[in-house]
């Protein structure tokens, strides 16, 4: 006897390793659905809010639930794989038929579905803690998420995982008892609410009793945990209990002979059926499809319509989900999803129900038309749809006496309609029953937010989508004819793939169009400007910028004062009065000074020192005009320092304007634009020569005609400005550049495109405007486009310089000087310099 | 007679192996015509391509006139015909008579009355539900909804794998009378007995191609299992004269068995007189025997003659040697 | 009547059945002016093609021992029963040929021959139910 036993249990140790493998190998498409499905969501909704809200994505502990899902929809989904797809695949009495005993058969699947069920713990609660601390928060924050159970986050994570555990029990007894594997799954939902509404109640009774919020906290869960405890422990028992009985009643059935064609007697019930149909009235085809449909799927859409009802009854009386006559997210939450979530189940059940034991063949093999057959199936569901759409709206869900507002009539519709178009597309390209009624709802969930990402980042319409959804059915339609006939192939696979990616990239077209003919800037001006960045790199001690000038107040009033003087006169004139003190004091500094690049860079405002600058080289001529016009021969000490002053501040500006150059920054080359500017007021004074001395004329003239390398330095300028993006060297303004003038960044993808090729049009615009010569009709014109395309709508091009010096700079817009007409003037110097020679 | 099933140069590769090799088959209406085939043999791809489940990869095929290759012409022809495959799909939840009348909405007035005499003659029980009905019961069911809208052309898969020898005869019958009022019936059976009954003409498909066609009367005639006893087992015997030939030939010892396509006795008599014969007798090959050389005919038969060769057509041989006598 | 068909005994359906009507009429279990049963019906209720049928109902008829009666179908020919009485000689002189050759073959003498059929004959005679006719029938192998 006791060498048989070890015989029996040497020889059950490789059947057990290879059963438990194929029992493993059977879920293994599940869990590939629910990692795919969890992970995809995760990855998903990162990259889309990356997109969208164009900031740095900070760590939500709502993402808890997209990890939390995975489990939880294993949980569901498991017991239907293993036990209910056996059951359509009629192996079960293949495995009976193997030396195994049906305990041996039970106990293998009851230890795949919890350790499989471990592993998927496992990998979520991993990843979640990789995800949560890559983005700086605390895993453990998921404690703390449910308002009310804020306790311990040991607890909360272990009534999940007892839920789950719970779900999958249930799961597999529902399973074993029932044939059918939807009605498996739909049969989870009271199962858990019976579980869950006693402890839910027992609570709030217990709530009433006052304990303490801490106590109270406790108790609930503890209640909660404890009725898990128990529904675990119950189905344990019920499905050993069912399997058992199952697997024992699968006997081989009895042969019967064909000539009696009788088992056993026939029932009442056949009795009065056998007669009753050869009375019915003969029907057209779509009829009796109707008919077949209605009475296989009956009692699902019953359900649905129960259930959706019950829904809107809750939500319509309870004051609860009207704030000041809006949606309230509680609303969303019990009505929206819900709704959602179910009408993707019934898109679910319409070719299902059908695909089970291959029965749509009954079809394919009479020459049904697969049209007909689609109309046919979804004919009755979308009515259902819409007459639950139309209740709603009668029901007057709103304040009283007011009706439901059209637009959020029709969003609930439509709401509606696309879970279902989703549902229904999955019904057709999933397989296995189960794993299509667990991917439906993260399906409805990624399309909800790839709509979003549609409409928001890439500047999709609204009703752009509705082509998607119309792609989606359309697909089935087109694909009917090879699932009817059960033609499942890689080609099959194929063909709705494609299906699903042009549904995908229709909303994307409009946004996709908008990028794609933004014109950006050529190949060779790209190389261009970026060999020329690279060789003539940006100089380094740019950065800081320390004032020099020891009082900053005062300075501050100072440059205020020639920035333009307003208020009531006797401000004007006490700040005169001020100015003129502290221009006795710091006068000789700045002029001392003023030669250097270093006192422009570390300037705080460049603006006002411009100002300033001009304004003393004007006082300065200004004296020295005087001078020359008054007859005494005499020559004042004083105007002896302003020519001596004069020709200092212009003497420096050659070595000035190189050096500001050669920095390659453009801001620099800007500024050296308008000291150059003002020099060239000042030498175009028909007296110029003799104030400044020809000592520092001809340098300055030399400076001012020497368009090469202005140019020179301009375009290398220009091409540091380009790469460097981040310096902002080009100012805000070039983003905006297009012919749109009301251009905004809306935050989406193309215009956010827009902004970086904006940005290169405005350099390449520039490039053009370096190319042509100064002066000519083309350099105007190209100004102009410049200036109409730009943001800067004050900017004004200056460019002429006359008589006056011209005080109203513009804003910050940069390369506003080049090509103006004082480049021209130049010329003048030029030829006037010649006639001195 | 017109031909009902015109097949020519029929292909079917898939990834990995080719299910048809170029397959050449023709069928008159009115009559019955079996295919014989090893499980594998391609019986179910040609019955799908001939039903327009499949598309081949070459060659073409017209049923009752219209191309089962066209979509919009594959659902005419489901209409028209009467198709039981090798695992009929019905509604389980269904019963007998529902199932009956749900059909009836498909086709013609008549087929209520017709599946209701089918049911009656079955002695199925019209209120009983499908799924708990035996093998044999859905079978006949399917059988009585293809029959019962009275199709002119009648196709089978395998209509009596893993049925009682009962239910078989019941089906026989079903089919004869069929065949009996001028309609065409098809089928593909790996029931040898039952399709000597029933076939007016046969076909052996092995490894993809048609090894053997013709009217099963004159496959029967013209075919003869000849026992050489030799007294040296390495003596070769003579080819036979055309338009006789051996199909295939087994030795074992001294004996030689060859399976002789045309008159056996003379075959008998031609090599009695070579030397070293000790002894050939002939008898009448059965379908069976038959079969098996065909479709082993590498491994256990050689073929005598060149394999790969085109079909033998019995027709044209029995024609010959008419001719020739 | 009944027929028994065996499609394995290397002798073709429809000559199976052509014999046996043959052998029916030559034993009286099928009369002059019988009818037939309709090539349908025969063929369901044996289960074979009808066209093998028809075949032997066109040999039968060509053979002189049926013809066909207009709307009615095929009945005996009040000249068959003779035909098939010479029928039957000839298929039993057949049979005893190739008997009598098989055991030549085999090496058995002439003398030895007769003396096994006399012996034979001895055994039977007397014996073996005879039909109401002049003809010898076959053994028969049916309880009493």
């Amino acid at each position: 006897m006791s060498s048989q036993s070890i015989d029996s249990t040497s020889t059950r140790s490789p059947w057990m390793s290879s059963l438990l493998w194929k029992e493993f190998r059977q879920v293994v498409p599940l869990i590939t659905a629910v990692l795919i499905g969890g992970f995809g969501l995760v990855l998903l909704i990162l990259v889309l809010s990356a997109i969208t809200i164009k900031k740095p994505l900070s760590f939500d502990r709502g993402f808890w639930f997209l990890f939390l899902s995975m489990p939880m929809m294993y949980a569901t989904g498991v017991g239907a794989l293993l036990v209910g797809s056996e059951k359509e695949s009629r192996s079960l009495q293949w495995m009976r038929s193997l030396p195994i005993s049906s305990k041996q058969i039970a106990w293998n699947k009851l230890v795949v579905a919890i350790g499989t069920l471990a592993l998927i713990w496992f990998v979520a609660l991993t990843a979640w803690c990789v995800f949560a601390s890559a983005f700086g928060g605390d895993p453990m924050a998921i404690g703390s998420l449910v308002a009310k159970h804020s306790s311990g986050s040991g607890w909360l994570l272990a009534t999940y995982v007892l839920m789950s555990l719970f779900l999958s029990l249930a799961g597999l007894a529902f399973a074993w008892r029932f044939q059918s594997q939807f009605f498996g799954l739909a049969l989870l939902v009271p199962a858990a609410l019976a579980l869950w509404l006693p402890a839910y109640g027992l609570a709030n009774y217990l709530s009433t009793k006052s304990y303490g919020t801490e106590t109270q906290q406790f108790i609930d869960t503890v209640l909660y945990l404890l009725s898990l405890a128990i529904g675990c422990v119950g189905f344990l028992a019920y499905g050993w209990r069912v399997s058992q009985r199952e697997l024992k009643a699968l006997e081989p059935p009895v042969r019967t002979s064909g000539v009696t064609g009788l088992v056993r007697d026939a029932s009442a019930s056949e009795r009065r059926s056998s007669e009753a149909w050869m009375l019915w009235p003969r029907v057209s085809p779509i009829s009796g499809m109707l008919w077949q449909m209605v009475r296989q799927n009956g009692i699902w859409w019953i359900a649905y319509a129960a259930v959706g009802t019950a829904l809107l009854l809750l939500c319509s009386r309870s004051s609860l989900f009207l704030r000041n006559g809006n949606l309230s997210e509680d609303l969303i939450g019990f009505l929206y999803i819900p709704m959602a979530i179910l009408s993707g189940w019934l898109g679910v059940l319409a070719y299902h129900s059908d695909g089970i034991q291959q029965r749509v063949r009954f079809y394919a093999d009479r020459g049904v038309s697969p049209t007909l057959y689609w109309c046919t199936r979804h004919w009755m569901p979308v009515t259902l749809i819409l007459g639950l759409c139309l209740v709603r709206y009668i029901t007057n869900f709103g304040r009283s006496g007011t009706p439901l507002d059209l637009v959020d009539a029709f969003g609930f519709l439509a709401i509606l309609l696309a879970s279902y178009c989703i549902g229904q597309w999955i019904s057709q390209f999933v397989k296995s029953p189960t794993i299509a009624a667990i991917s439906a709802p993260m399906a409805l969930v990624a399309m909800f937010a790839y709509g979003l990402f549609a409409i928001v980042g890439m500047e999709s319409p609204w009703w752009l989508l509705m082509a998607t959804f119309a792609v989606l059915s359309i697909s089935t339609v087109w694909m009917m004819r090879p699932w009817m006939e059960r033609r499942i192939d890689w080609k099959y696979y194929l063909q709705h793939s494609g299906f699903l990616v042009v549904a995908l990239t229709i909303p994307l077209l409009p946004g996709l169009w908008k990028i794609s003919t933004t014109p950006g800037i050529s190949k060779e001006l790209r190389e261009t400007l970026n060999r020329l960045a690279t060789s003539n790199p940006l100089m380094q001690g740019n950065a800081s910028r320390r004032s020099l000038v020891k009082e900053p107040e005062s300075l501050g009033d100072f440059y205020g004062s020639y920035a333009g003087v307003g208020g009531t006169l006797e401000k004007i004139q006490a700040r005169l009065e001020s100015n003129e003190k502290f221009r006795a004091r710091y006068t000789q500094d700045f002029i001392d000074q003023i030669g250097s690049t270093n006192f422009w860079r570390s300037s705080l405002d460049v603006e006002s020192l411009l100002r300033t600058y001009i304004a003393e080289l004007a006082r300065l001529r200004s004296e020295i005009l005087i001078e020359r016009q008054s007859t005494s021969e005499s020559t004042d000490k004083q105007s002896q320092t302003a020519i001596l002053n004069y020709r200092k501040i212009l003497g420096g500006v050659p070595n000035l304007v190189r050096q500001l150059r050669a920095s390659h920054d453009l801001k620099d080359t800007d500024l050296s634009d308008r000291i150059e500017i003002i020099a060239l007021s000042h030498c175009l004074d028909p007296s110029a020569s003799e104030s400044m001395s020809q000592a520092v004329f001809e340098p300055l003239v030399e400076l001012l005609t020497d368009d090469r390398s202005r140019d020179e330095s301009r375009r290398i300028a220009l091409a540091n400005a380009w790469r460097e993006q981040f310096r902002g060297s080009l100012g805000v303004g070039p983003i905006y550049y297009s012919e749109n003038p009301h251009q905004v960044d809306s935050g989406s993808i193309p215009s956010g495109v827009q902004m970086l090729y904006g940005r290169d049009q405005f350099v390449a615009d520039l490039w053009r405007l370096l190319n042509v010569k100064p002066g000519s009709p083309e350099s105007i014109s190209q100004r102009e486009k410049i200036r109409t395309k730009s943001y800067y709508s004050h900017g004004g091009m200056n460019d002429l310089i006359d008589g006056t010096i011209h005080l109203g700079f513009p804003n910050n817009m940069p390369a506003t000087a080049w090509r103006g007409n004082w480049e021209h003037l130049t010329k003048q110097l030029r030829s006037e310099a010649k006639d001195h020679e | 007679m017109n031909d009902a099933i015109k097949i020519h140069g029929l292909e079917m590769h898939y990834p990995g192996c080719d299910a048809l090799r170029g397959v050449d088959l023709s069928v008159c209406s009115g009559t019955v015509m079996a295919i014989l085939g090893e499980n594998g043999a391609g019986k179910t791809t040609l019955i799908r391509i001939m039903t327009g489940f499949q598309k081949p990869s070459a060659g073409t095929c017209s049923i009752l006139g219209l191309d089962p290759t066209q979509s919009a012409q594959a659902l005419e022809l489901r209409k028209r015909i009467g198709y039981v495959s090798d695992a009929p799909a019905l509604y389980d939840w269904m019963t007998i008579g529902e199932i009956g009348w749900f059909a009836a909405s498909f086709y013609p007035e008549g087929f209520k009355e017709r599946y209701q005499d089918s049911i009656e003659r079955y002695e199925l029980p019209a209120g009983r539900k499908i799924k708990q009905l035996s093998k044999g019961q859905r079978s006949k069911v399917a059988l009585s909804l293809a029959l019962a809208h009275d199709p002119e052309l009648l196709i089978l898969d395998e209509p009596t794998s893993g049925l009682d020898p009962i239910v078989r005869r019941e089906f026989l019958e079903s089919m004869i009378g069929v065949a009996a009022t001028g309609r065409t019936v098809f089928l593909s059976s790996h029931q040898i007995s039952e399709i000597e009954r029933v076939a007016d003409s046969i076909a052996i498909l092995h490894k993809g191609k048609v090894q053997l066609v013709g009217p099963l009367a004159d496959l029967k005639e013209s075919i003869a299992m000849v026992t050489v006893s030799l007294s040296d087992p390495l003596i070769a015997l003579a080819d036979l004269p055309e338009p006789s030939g051996i199909l295939a030939e087994i030795s074992q010892g001294r004996q030689k068995q060859m399976i002789v396509r045309g008159d056996g006795q003379a075959a008998a008599a031609y090599w009695k007189e070579a030397s070293g014969v000790l002894a050939a007798q002939s008898r009448a090959a059965s379908l069976e025997e038959l079969f098996v050389a065909c479709t082993r005919g590498d491994s256990i038969y050689k073929r005598a003659s060149n394999p790969g060769a085109n079909p033998t057509d019995i027709r044209n041989s029995t024609k010959i040697e008419a001719s020739r006598s | 009547m009944f027929f028994s068909i065996d499609p394995n005994n290397g002798i073709s359906i429809y000559e199976q059945i052509v014999r046996q009507v043959k052998f029916a009429v030559a034993d009286g279990v099928l009369i002059p002016g019988q009818l037939l049963p309709s090539v349908r019906t025969l063929s369901i209720q044996l289960a074979i093609n009808p066209n093998t049928v028809a075949k032997a109902f066109q040999i039968l008829q060509s053979d002189g021992i049926c013809e066909s009666l207009r709307g009615r179908g095929l009945t005996i020919r009040s000249t068959a029963v003779e035909a098939c009485g010479q029928a039957r000689r000839t298929l039993l002189e057949e049979r005893l040929r190739s008997a009598i050759s098989e055991a030549l073959h085999g090496g058995f003498s002439t003398k030895e021959v007769r003396r096994l059929m006399l012996e034979q004959l001895g055994l039977l005679d007397g014996n073996v139910a005879t039909v109401g006719s002049a003809l010898e029938q076959p053994v028969q192998v049916d309880s009493a």
